[in-house]
């Protein structure tokens, strides 16, 4: 259970960049698993997947439903602070390490578009299998693996630009 | 090789899971096309970001609310769908029925019924800040418990069967407290040859009835 709510937190938080938005959406998503664990079949595939299919979904929907309403400029805001403060510490081997690299990195995910993101989400902060992750989003492997490639390289393209990467 | 069988095949080789002759076939192509060669560059670049990054940990609270409520349906439910009513209900009308508002509100009222029954005063915005003096007040409250109390003495007394029953009690007082006493014509009760000087003057209670 601990395990299951840690990654479901992990994913949203990921996603939104929003710890209260993070909270509330795995609250949803358990309420949604007990309303409908009888719809889960073992041989359909693993739990995780379920439940990471489950979380994405109602990630895709929370993000369609507050795209009207969020407020970019937050965003915009948060990165060209987080643009002086890097511009001023720049470190020479052009990489942050732990807490600061993973605010780096949340402030980047955000500039991703929702398709790269969640893959890059499930496959490099969750490590779940490319099989898994074309379950999670119903596409081929081949797509996972382009949407990965794609993610990745513009996430380092935007930390260059936020002069957190050389 | 090509750009788009390179791009389909470097996932695999970042994971090393590509054989020797694969492997091979992606570095050839990387040194030979600047574009994937950068790309190559920026997908190793921020997978080498990603596997720096500190795993998220959820608030304790949040793992305990949803072991214990969850199961049971409890956990609130934020992004459902809430009709206009209900929005509305929930937005303006909730908090206005909360308890602590309604003693709050009953309290208000209740001590401005207090003040202008004290005070005398009929609209709020006749109200001085000499009325709210205490001694003011409080002379004013005894004020009107004494004439409470004074048209509540002279209601009894005027009731008709408080006077009839006092009047018949005298009657059957009166034969055996004094010999010299006798019931007067008509209903009429008067006092003879009383020795007592004040009982000469007192006349019939009945009628000063009303």
């Amino acid at each position: 259970m601990q395990a299951h709510t840690k990654r479901v937190y992990a994913i949203c938080y990921r996603f939104t960049n929003s710890d209260s938005e993070a909270q509330d959406l795995t609250q949803d998503v358990f309420l949604r698993i007990f309303r409908t664990l009888g719809s889960f079949r073992a041989g359909e595939g693993s739990f995780t997947v379920w439940l990471t299919r489950l979380t994405r979904n109602l990630l895709v929907d929370h993000y369609r439903r507050t795209k009207n309403e969020r407020v970019t400029d937050a965003i915009e805001e948060r990165l060209s602070v987080l643009e002086e403060k890097t511009a001023q510490h720049a470190r020479t081997d052009g990489l942050l390490a732990g807490r600061e690299a993973s605010e780096q990195l949340q402030a980047a995910l955000q500039k991703l578009s929702p398709e790269l993101r969640e893959a890059v989400i499930l496959r490099d902060l969750q490590e779940l299998e490319y099989r898994e992750i074309a379950r999670v989003l119903d596409v081929p492997e081949g797509t996972v693996k382009s949407r990965l490639n794609r993610g990745r390289a513009e996430l380092a393209r935007v930390l260059r630009r936020n002069k957190v990467m050389v | 090789m090509n750009c788009a069988e390179f791009e389909s095949r470097l996932a695999d080789y970042l994971d090393g899971t590509l054989e020797g002759s694969e492997r091979a076939a992606i570095e050839v192509h990387a040194a030979g096309c600047p574009d994937c060669r950068q790309f190559m560059a920026d997908v190793t670049g921020g997978l080498h970001f990603l596997s720096q990054a500190d795993k998220v940990e959820p608030p304790a609270a949040l793992i305990t609310r949803i072991a214990y409520l969850a199961p049971l349906g409890r956990t609130r439910d934020p992004f459902e769908r809430q009709g206009l009513a209900a929005r509305l209900f929930s937005k303006w009308i909730q908090p206005v029925l909360q308890p602590r508002l309604a003693m709050g509100m009953a309290m208000t009222i209740l001590s401005f019924a207090m003040l202008k029954r004290c005070t005398g005063v009929v609209e709020p915005q006749q109200i001085q800040s000499s009325d709210l003096n205490p001694v003011r007040i409080l002379g004013s409250v005894e004020d009107k418990a004494l004439r409470l109390k004074d048209q509540a003495v002279k209601y009894y007394d005027n009731l008709r069967i408080v006077y009839e029953i006092e009047t018949h009690l005298k009657d059957l007082e009166e034969p055996s407290a004094s010999t010299g006493t006798s019931i007067a014509p008509a209903g009429h009760v008067t006092r003879r040859a009383s020795p007592d000087p004040k009982t000469n003057s007192e006349t019939s209670r009945k009628g000063n009835q009303p």
